[in-house]
């Protein structure tokens, strides 16, 4: 029997962090399976999924929140077994605007009123070339059920897209599952 | 001793080569020394270090010596004296009109305005984005449009751009486009050209009859038309509209201030010419066009457009709206390649209508109108058949058997009329015509001398604009049209609005891949003589015979400095240019049957421009990876151009590469793609570093633009004009632009460009230019760009990283600073630093282009060496305030960076709460108290400005409520 971890980890960044982190699930005897991970502001922060054998996995825990004492916070969920979902399918959208605050919120909002979940979400700002002025750029990927249609959902976003000065492009999720 | 001079020769003392050394900045002594800082002992060791060997010309350019200015200009009077200036009263979208005097020697003539660069920097060009917010509130005005952009490259263009427009917003899916028969016959050949390679259909026809059954997108009409016939197209709007068609409408700007505009009959966009407001019609241009639409396709909109934000401060100030539209954003997935606009000539036209208000234009319509209708009636009178009803200043006559004998009459007298047919003749009158030119058309048309009384008939004549479409909303409400009607006040508002921006007069703009350098004054004197200004892009082409001996010497002059074997000056931009570059390729692959070659390979390093030019010639971009040193990687290079070998059309590269090195190879590049069947588009945006070492005809290339406004010394004019001729190897000269008044006609792929020859009357500015410097003096400036580029990388290089250098370790006649280190370690962008240059007194060097994060620094030859080390002097200063912060003797958050730039009102302020000096705010440096360019506002604040789109002017109690200034 095997024990299903989710963990997101988060500490000031320093050379070695990963390496503490995967050296506890390994001694531990955890599996390494799935992890996004990235450096911001000076903070090391992820998300990452386990697997561990059942009998082993409360030692693994204590380890892993032991390792607050080397400045890593480890919080620990079981992993769920995904319900089982209604008909979906996945789209990506990427979106590209003058940086102002709000445009995660806006979008999200209009996103969640036609009952779409964000899957991914990557964000991250450029400078324009020539004006130098901020570039906010984000590539989610998304979960739409199976009654919304693609048009009514690129519609909701094209309102907003005036709105708030973004370019958004809505594409067949090439990734797909 | 007897004091003893070397006599020098006659020769000598002639000085014929006087300009080039004016036009380069760096004297030869100065020249030795930079090239001492650089450890080289001659200017031919650095180029060698910098031009790979193996494209370097075998042998100097085939071009005579130069000469003086006055030579120059003598040699130049005796061809613009066989040019002839008739009464030309053709009309078709080109009128005379009066420069007020005023605005021709402040505006058009003032290096303050024409050498300033595109308004990239909103605080250092708040007098010419104040300048093109008038124009926009005139044309949205005029137009009753919602919305107008800062201008377009011409009626034709502006029409292609709105079928586009059209297309993107309407929910038909169709791809007809219908355009109404009696819009200009070169808009339609303009919108032809554009429409093919998108595959829209373009049905050229009679709204009023042929529309039944038509599924269109949208459809074009002009107003009024072009045979001067006012319709009234309500209900055909209301129809169309009905039926998911989306309409626009060219219009006549002087004939709006009586028709009632389209704006208040549906139209859903708005395109035109403003050159009647004041601007010369110079064998058809530079003009400003424009085009004005609905708040709700604002997004959609191509061209720049100039809108109102706040400052750091909180107070109103300008700056260019949604820039992240076209060129940042869409890239391959862009509808236009719109870069450049007119600023200059919008500029023009916007004071024309500020000199004239409201009231005064609509009395110069009215005049022109009473005389159009003096002038129908007196024809009826004298037995003619005029067959236009309803008019504004334009008439159809029915001329008959008599048509030959008319126009030669009208010659005979040096009066040009419309060549509509065999059978009709058309006129159109200006707000030049006077009473003697009515006297003068009677007559041609048969009256005796005095048959008519032109006073008699002014009082017997009825107006002739249906009751109906009589304007009566307001138009030109803003006190700016208002305020500025004496000519001292229009001469202080102009000086006012110019004394607000940093143009070449002023300081360098050392702005990476723009060349901006010198545009000698002797270049600019031409453009103005009315041999040249007052020539009507349709006349008989005998009368251009002038225009037609300067357009074959340049043409030749810039084929020899390519290697190119013929050219086309038509483009009226660099990327009109990259344009008619790519229809050339694509119809040479189509003559050879290879029609399904559409695959275009541009390096990721490329100008935006490209991209969106190969979409809009129907081709699709694969792009091509570019390695650490900025160069195209071969590798995969060739690994794309064998994967779409069957489809291979071109590759789009730019050279010396949009990083400022001169890849060492690009013989290999142009092989490879040449052995998969594509041709090589070589972008010539960066022209400057070669003429006279090396020449893109020479090593592989079959097509370029050529920016005459960057290489060959057309200014800048705020943003435009440009011009960007091509030039081709002898295999796609048969499909270069063509044009219906040209001898070859329309041509294989039509034209790119409403002028037969695009923006005619500037290219004496070039012409001059070549032959000042002679083969000589050319290659001289090429290699003083690049020395002074070294130069400048060399000094720096101790204090910032320099990004891309050559293959000997060193940059071509740019050279790119990265600052994302600084930014990482302390929080200082590519922005404070560009900002806080204008605190010293200079214009920015180009940002984030083509990598963000970064500086690209281009001195051109023409800046001396004391301005050069002045630049420098200001980069080691602000590094010095970077260390500062970095080593926290200067807050992260509240330095002199971060506040850039900081106004007189800033420094002013009753209390200073900051952690450095006022001295320290703005006298950085000693000379800066000599010499001082006060900012007229703080920072702008971009993301406001679009999130509060504002795009024509602003009532003045926006400025008056401004919140006062905050405690600094």
């Amino acid at each position: 029997m095997t024990a299903s971890l989710v963990l997101t980890v988060m500490g000031p960044d320093r050379p070695g962090l990963v390496d503490s982190l995967s050296r506890v699930v390994a001694e531990h005897g955890g599996n390494w399976l799935e992890s996004r991970m990235a450096r911001l502001a000076g903070q090391f922060a992820g998300i990452l999924l386990v697997e561990a054998p059942e009998a082993r996995a409360l030692a693994l825990r204590q380890a892993l929140e032991g390792l607050a004492g080397e400045g890593l916070h480890v919080v620990v969920a079981g992993g769920a077994a995904e319900a089982s979902l209604a008909p979906c399918y996945f789209l990506t959208l990427e979106l590209v605007g003058q940086d102002h605050p709000g445009i995660v919120r806006d979008i999200a909002h209009a996103l969640a009123g036609c009952g779409v979940s964000i899957e991914e979400l990557t964000t991250h700002r450029t400078s324009a070339s020539m004006s130098g002025e901020m570039l906010f750029h984000a590539q989610a990927r998304l979960r739409v059920p199976g009654g919304v249609a693609r048009e009514e959902l690129r519609q909701a976003l094209e309102a907003l897209a005036d709105e708030l000065m973004v370019d958004l492009n809505l594409e067949e999720d090439r990734g797909a599952d | 001793m007897a004091q003893r001079q070397s006599r020098l020769t006659l020769q000598q003392l002639e000085q014929r080569d006087d300009f080039v050394r004016r036009h380069i900045g760096p004297a030869p002594a100065e020249q030795q020394q930079m090239l001492h800082a650089l450890g080289v002992d001659s200017m031919d060791a650095l180029i060698t270090e910098v031009v790979p060997q193996n494209i370097r010309s075998p042998r100097p350019l085939d071009l005579p010596a130069g000469c003086s200015e006055a030579e120059a200009l003598a040699r130049l009077r005796a061809i613009a004296g066989k040019n002839q200036v008739f009464r030309s009263l053709i009309g078709q979208g080109y009128y005379n009109c009066f420069t007020p005097n005023v605005i021709l020697r402040n505006v058009l003539e003032n290096p303050a305005w024409y050498t300033a660069y595109t308004p990239y920097q909103p605080e250092i060009s708040q007098g010419r984005l104040e300048a093109i917010l008038n124009f926009q509130t005139m044309i949205s005005d005029l137009t009753g449009m919602e919305i107008s952009n800062a201008s377009l490259l011409d009626e034709g263009t502006a029409a292609a751009e709105a079928m586009t427009l059209l297309q993107r917003m309407g929910k038909s899916r169709s791809h007809v486009f219908f355009v109404a028969r009696d819009c200009h016959p070169q808009t339609i050949d303009v919108v032809r050209t554009r429409a093919e390679p998108l595959g829209i259909e373009v049905r050229v026809g009679d709204p009023w009859n042929e529309l039944d059954g038509v599924d269109a997108f949208g459809v074009l009409l002009q107003y009024p038309a072009s045979d001067g016939e006012i319709h009234d197209y309500r209900v055909l709007v209301d129809a169309l509209h009905a039926r998911n068609a989306l309409v626009a409408v060219a219009a006549d700007l002087l004939a709006l201030t009586l028709l009632t505009p389209p704006g208040e009959w549906g139209a859903d966009v708005v395109v035109g010419s403003s050159q009647r407001f004041g601007v010369p019609v110079g064998f058809g241009g530079p003009h400003a066009a424009y085009l004005a639409t609905r708040d709700a396709f604002k997004r959609a909109m191509p061209g720049r457009i100039v809108g109102v934000s706040v400052d750091s401060h909180g107070r109103p100030a300008y700056r260019l709206a949604l820039q992240t539209r076209e060129q940042h954003i869409r890239r391959e997935k862009a509808t236009s390649n719109i870069c450049t606009a007119q600023v200059l000539l919008a500029v023009m036209a916007s004071m024309y209508a500020v000199y004239h208000g409201p009231e005064g234009l609509t009395t110069i319509a009215r005049r022109v109108h009473r005389l159009s209708a003096i002038l129908a009636e007196g024809l009826t009178r004298l037995g003619w058949s005029v067959e236009t009803k309803a008019f504004f200043d334009t008439l159809v006559v029915r001329t008959g058997a008599r048509t030959q004998d008319i126009h030669a009459r009208a010659r005979a007298r040096r009066y040009n009329l419309r060549e509509l047919d065999g059978e009709r003749i058309g006129i159109s009158l200006d707000e030049t015509v006077t009473r003697a030119d009515l006297a003068a058309l009677f007559e041609i048309f048969g009256a005796a001398a005095g048959q008519l009384d032109i006073a008699a008939l002014d009082a017997e004549v009825a107006e002739r604009i249906p009751e109906g479409l009589k304007r009566s909303s307001a138009f030109l409400t803003h006190p700016v049209f208002h305020r500025h009607r004496s000519e001292t006040e229009m001469l202080r508002y102009l000086r006012a609005l110019a004394d607000r921006d940093i143009a070449l007069d002023r300081a360098m703009i050392p702005l990476g891949s723009c060349t901006m350098k010198l545009n000698a004054t002797a270049e600019m004197i031409p453009v103005t003589w009315p041999e040249f200004a007052h020539i009507h892009p349709f006349a008989p082409a005998e009368q251009s015979a002038g225009y037609r001996e300067l357009i074959q010497d340049l043409e030749r002059m810039l084929a020899v400095c390519t290697g190119y074997d013929a050219v086309s000056l038509q483009p009226n931009s660099g990327a009109q240019g990259e344009y008619a570059g790519l229809l050339a390729i694509r119809a040479y692959h189509r003559s050879r049957g290879e029609g399904h070659r559409n695959v275009c390979l541009i390096p990721s390093s490329a100008h935006g421009t490209n991209p969106a030019s190969a979409q809009m010639a129907g081709m699709q971009v694969v792009v091509v990876a570019c390695d650490k040193g900025g160069n195209v990687d071969v590798a995969d290079l060739k690994a794309k151009a064998a994967q779409y070998a069957e489809r291979l059309a071109a590759i789009m590269i730019t050279y010396p590469s949009t990083h400022g090195v001169f890849e060492e190879a690009i013989r290999e590049i142009c092989d490879i793609v040449h052995a998969h069947g594509g041709q090589v588009y070589l972008d010539g945006a960066n022209l400057n570093a070669q003429v006279g070492l090396c020449a893109p005809g020479q090593y592989g290339s079959d097509v370029s633009h050529l920016n005459l406004h960057k290489t060959f010394c057309i200014p800048h004019g705020g943003g435009g004009p440009g011009v960007g001729p091509i030039g081709v190897k002898a295999h796609l000269a048969p499909f270069l632009p063509g044009h219906r008044t040209l001898p070859g006609g329309i041509g294989a792929v039509g034209p790119v460009a409403a002028a037969p020859y695009g923006s005619a009357s500037i290219l004496p500015i070039t012409w001059t230019y070549i032959t000042l410097m002679g083969a000589a003096g050319l290659k001289a400036a090429t290699e003083a760009a690049i020395l002074s580029a070294n130069y400048i990388a060399a000094r720096l290089a101790p204090h910032y990283p320099i990004l891309y250098t050559g293959a000997k370790g060193r940059v071509a006649h740019e050279c790119i600073i990265d600052l994302r280190p600084i930014k990482d370690a302390t929080g200082i962008s590519v922005e404070d630093v560009a900002k806080r240059l204008m605190d010293y007194g200079f214009h920015a060097p180009t940002m984030s282009f083509p990598v963000a994060g970064t500086l690209m620094i281009e001195p051109t030859e023409s800046e001396s060496k004391a301005e050069l080390d002045r630049f420098i002097e200001a980069m080691i200063a602000i590094r010095e305030e970077i260390r500062a912060v970095e080593q926290g003797r200067l807050d992260r958050d509240d330095n002199p960076l971060k506040n850039a730039p900081h106004t007189a009102e800033v420094l002013l302020a009753a209390t200073w709460n900051h952690p450095y000096t006022r001295e320290q705010a703005v006298f950085p440096v000693a000379g800066l108290r000599e010499r001082k360019y006060w900012p007229p506002v703080g920072r702008v604040d971009n993301a406001y400005g679009d999130r509060n789109l504002v795009c024509s002017c602003p009532p003045l109690e926006a400025y008056a409520s401004a919140p006062q200034e905050q405690a600094a």
